[in-house]
């Protein structure tokens, strides 16, 4: 894992909301065709790292390499149009757009590669029937997917996939995570954020754990036990049978 | 009969209300941005095309083809400098900016040019009118007026849904965060939708400038009937503002056919009439967050 061959690197990253430090010196290194999962609790500044990563957040200290190049003091659309495409929590839709608007405002700085319009319906298919449906419209399921679908017809180098999960039905949730290999294999490396631990370890092939701003574990799934990423993600040493009655 | 000829004056009437209006409109819908200057920008197209027309011997009734332009562009360029700085800080600053910018504009008239009424006289034309019957009068101006009214806003309508300028802007007025996510430079959005704003905004004044008299202090007056048009039509909806326009120009009409005093009161009382059984306009139906 040297820098050399990292595709996304971040570097020192501080960032602060006003007086409060929500992301603390946070290093990390994506390589070409990994995804790289960021876990950690609620306020964790997983959310903050990455909104930052995407050019939204302004960080105090520390710089964000795409490739080589600095990004760090880049506008999110040059960030988007350099490769970095995020997904933002919430979906964020064009609520008043139709899907298939939505997807072509997603195009609008499209780098060269394998995913335009097309190959979104080719992806989910239910898309074509109602792509001419408002996205306020849709469910929360679908919603996401056309987000998802939105920062894909831009040809991202690394996909920035903000809590997925966040209040979609856990079947919602697989069939969206199951869409992860597929990306990989066209090219796609994916940088995610998740509280939830199960789903992250399943898909990721290197996880990072954030606890206050600051990374607490970082390494491949297999080689990180239960134990240590419980306690890495809440922060409590090993005394669970102390606290046994 | 003169009821009927109140009706048809006060439709006439709507066609100017709703070109003032609809750059207002615009700017609301897509920034969230009420400029109190909006109509003092007409009021200085009037005073522009009173300066440049001379020396580009065009015959007054074209000066619109060369004002429009200038306007579109100062309007790109007051976006992207004074305006996105005032937006960056938060809405009260561009309310306080506007503010400001249609003080100085009235008191800069004020001085270069008295307080006299100015007016772009073209001629004959002005007169020309159809009379169906004797106590109806529609005059050929007025009538091309409303008509270029339709034609500006239905291709407003159309630019903003059919094509892809049209989709950006949409998308920013949606969400602009998120506009940035997939690339789109929100600035300059708002620059293009500014760009449109003060175009419409300098053809409304230079029609109301060959129409009657304007001077430095007719601002307020202007800003107030478009602000009542796009309120009357519901903010976000194009063709709710000709209406908004039009039912705001009939009130006034037949306000006046009552007592010649009741002319601007009663376009108020239904205005506020408006505000108070549909909040949202007669056909607002955006919910903004």
């Amino acid at each position: 894992m040297s820098a050399a061959s990292a595709l996304l690197e971040v570097d020192g990253l501080t960032v602060h909301h006003g007086q409060l430090c929500a992301v603390r010196d946070v290093s990390l290194s994506v390589r070409a065709g990994e995804t790289y999962a960021i876990i950690g609790a609620n306020g964790a500044g997983k959310s903050t790292l990455l909104r930052t990563i995407a050019g939204l957040h302004r960080a105090t200290s520390g710089r964000v390499l795409l490739d080589g190049v600095d990004l760090t003091s880049a506008r999110p659309d040059a960030r988007l149009a350099a490769g970095l495409a995020l997904v933002p929590e919430g979906r964020r839709l064009f609520a008043s757009l139709t899907v298939e608007e939505n997807l072509l405002v997603g195009a609008y700085r499209a780098r060269k590669g394998p995913f335009d319009v097309a190959r979104i319906y080719e992806l989910f298919e239910w898309m074509v029937a109602r792509r001419k449906q408002r996205a306020s419209q849709l469910s929360g399921g679908e919603q996401q997917a056309v987000a998802i679908g939105r920062a894909l017809v831009a040809n991202p180098r690394v996909l920035l996939l903000d809590e997925l999960s966040l209040g979609l039905a856990p079947v919602v949730v697989q069939r969206i995570y199951a869409l992860l290999p597929e990306l990989t294999t066209s090219g796609v490396t994916v940088l995610l954020v998740e509280q939830d631990v199960g789903q992250a370890t399943r898909v990721a092939t290197h996880v990072q754990c954030l606890l206050e701003g600051s990374t607490t574990l970082q390494g491949a799934p297999a080689d990180l036990t239960r134990e240590q990423i419980e306690a890495a993600y809440f922060g409590v040493a090993h005394d669970h049978e102390n606290l046994a009655p | 009969m003169s009821w009927l000829n109140a009706v048809i004056q006060g439709v006439l009437t709507g066609g100017f209300y709703a070109l003032f209006a609809c750059g207002l409109s615009l700017l609301f819908g897509v920034m969230g941005i009420i400029n109190l200057a909006h109509g003092d920008i007409a009021v200085i197209a009037g005073y522009v095309a009173v300066l440049l027309i001379p020396a580009t011997h065009l015959p007054v009734v074209w000066s619109f083809v060369v004002v429009v332009p200038i306007f579109a562009i100062g309007g790109y360029i007051l976006q992207r400098t004074l305006l996105q700085a005032s937006l960056d800080r938060d809405p009260f600053t561009t309310l306080l900016v506007t503010f400001g910018l249609s003080v100085v504009a009235e008191n800069a008239l004020l001085e270069a040019f008295s307080s006299n009424g100015q007016s772009l006289n073209i001629g004959s034309l002005i007169a020309y009118s159809f009379n169906p019957s004797t106590a109806i009068s529609l005059s050929y101006f007025s009538l091309t007026v409303l008509g270029v009214a339709v034609v500006v806003l239905g291709s407003l309508q159309l630019f903003l849904s059919r094509t892809g300028t049209g989709r950006l802007i949409r998308a920013v007025a949606d969400d602009k965060e998120a506009a940035q996510l997939v690339g789109v430079n929100y600035r300059h959005i708002f620059g293009i939708a500014a760009a449109i704003a003060f175009a419409t905004v300098a053809l409304a004044g230079i029609a109301s400038g060959m129409y009657t008299e304007f001077a430095p202090t007719s601002g307020p007056a202007n800003l107030l009937f478009a602000f009542e048009s796009v309120v009357i039509g519901g903010i976000g909806s194009l063709w709710g503002t000709l209406v908004g326009g039009i039912v705001l120009g009939i009130a006034q009409q037949i306000g006046a056919q009552i007592n010649p005093a009741y002319q601007v009161l009663a376009g108020h009382i239904v205005f506020l009439a408006v505000l108070a059984v549909r909040p949202r306009g007669l056909f607002g139906m955006r919910t903004s967050q």
